[in-house]
């Protein structure tokens, strides 16, 4: 456990390190030694939230192309909800009933409920509250946004990410 | 014609995100709860800032600028429904504190 620790510890060096040196824009001795204190910094005040590889998927080319596959879902998904926003947003009545509901999860590595969390609350009318092992409380703005959750392409997507 | 079609694309895009950016700000006065507000804040502020961000990627054509605008976006993709869940997640303790306060009471 501690050593795939270490092992995630120097990766998330190495990616935050990249991401700096992207975002820095210029190549010179100034930017590299910040960019090298601040990632060490970085990675040692966060060394106990790191996920170790067994609370993720295995990166294959199956996890690539599913992902893909999730991506385009969660596009069209977030495109849909916008639209839906702005329509109850500036129609004058306002039609919302909220309600909260609790919903299974079957998900049981860490990394994929995160972004199943995530997608629930990008998806239309759907809100994450509350997320435990078992199951997920879910805010919505009309009830058939809610029933709508159960049994969706991005929950299947999941469950398929999930074997791997 | 490129530049005509590349300009015209920055600016429906701009445009697009500008209005989503505008309906998130009204929805954050007009809705009713916190949750309600959340939900029009997220999801206008995700879309909002892709289609800005898409349009400057345009914008600056291929180049390692629009790397850096491509990472910036991912990373607001990211944080921002994580965000709005902290918050969401927050109010939902408050919520059953007081409620299980006025009931004590």
């Amino acid at each position: 456990m501690q050593q795939g620790k270490k092992r995630s510890a120097v990766f998330l060096f190495i990616l935050l390190f990249a991401f700096w040196m992207i975002l820095a824009a210029d190549i010179d001795a100034l930017s590299i030694i910040v960019g090298l204190m601040a990632t060490l910094f970085v990675v040692l005040y966060g060394f106990d939230l790191i996920f170790s590889s067994q609370e993720a998927s295995r990166f294959t080319f199956g996890f690539l192309f599913k992902s893909l596959k999730l991506m385009v879902i969660l596009l069209k998904g977030i495109i849909i909800s916008n639209l839906q926003v702005a329509k109850i947003v500036l129609s004058p009545s306002l039609p919302i009933k909220p309600g909260f509901r609790t919903i299974k999860q079957p998900l049981k590595k860490d990394l994929n409920r995160t972004f199943y969390g995530n997608s629930i609350t990008l998806t239309p009318g759907t809100l994450t509250v509350k997320l435990t092992d078992k199951d997920i409380i879910v805010h919505g703005l009309e009830p058939e946004y809610l029933d709508a959750l159960n049994e969706s392409d991005i929950q299947k997507c999941f469950i398929d990410l999930e074997r791997l | 014609m490129w530049e005509i079609i590349k300009n015209s694309i920055v600016i429906l895009s701009v445009l697009g995100g500008l209005f989503f950016f505008f309906v998130g700000t009204v929805g954050l006065i007009r809705m009713p709860d916190v949750f309600s507000r959340m939900h029009a804040t997220t999801k206008c502020d995700t879309l909002g800032a892709g289609l800005i961000f898409i349009g400057l990627m345009v914008w600056q054509g291929f180049s390692f600028l629009s790397l850096n605008i491509f990472i910036i976006l991912i990373f607001v993709w990211l944080t921002n429904p994580t965000a709005a869940h902290y918050i969401a997640s927050n109010e939902y303790d408050e919520m059953l504190a007081s409620q299980k306060e006025s009931e004590a009471s």
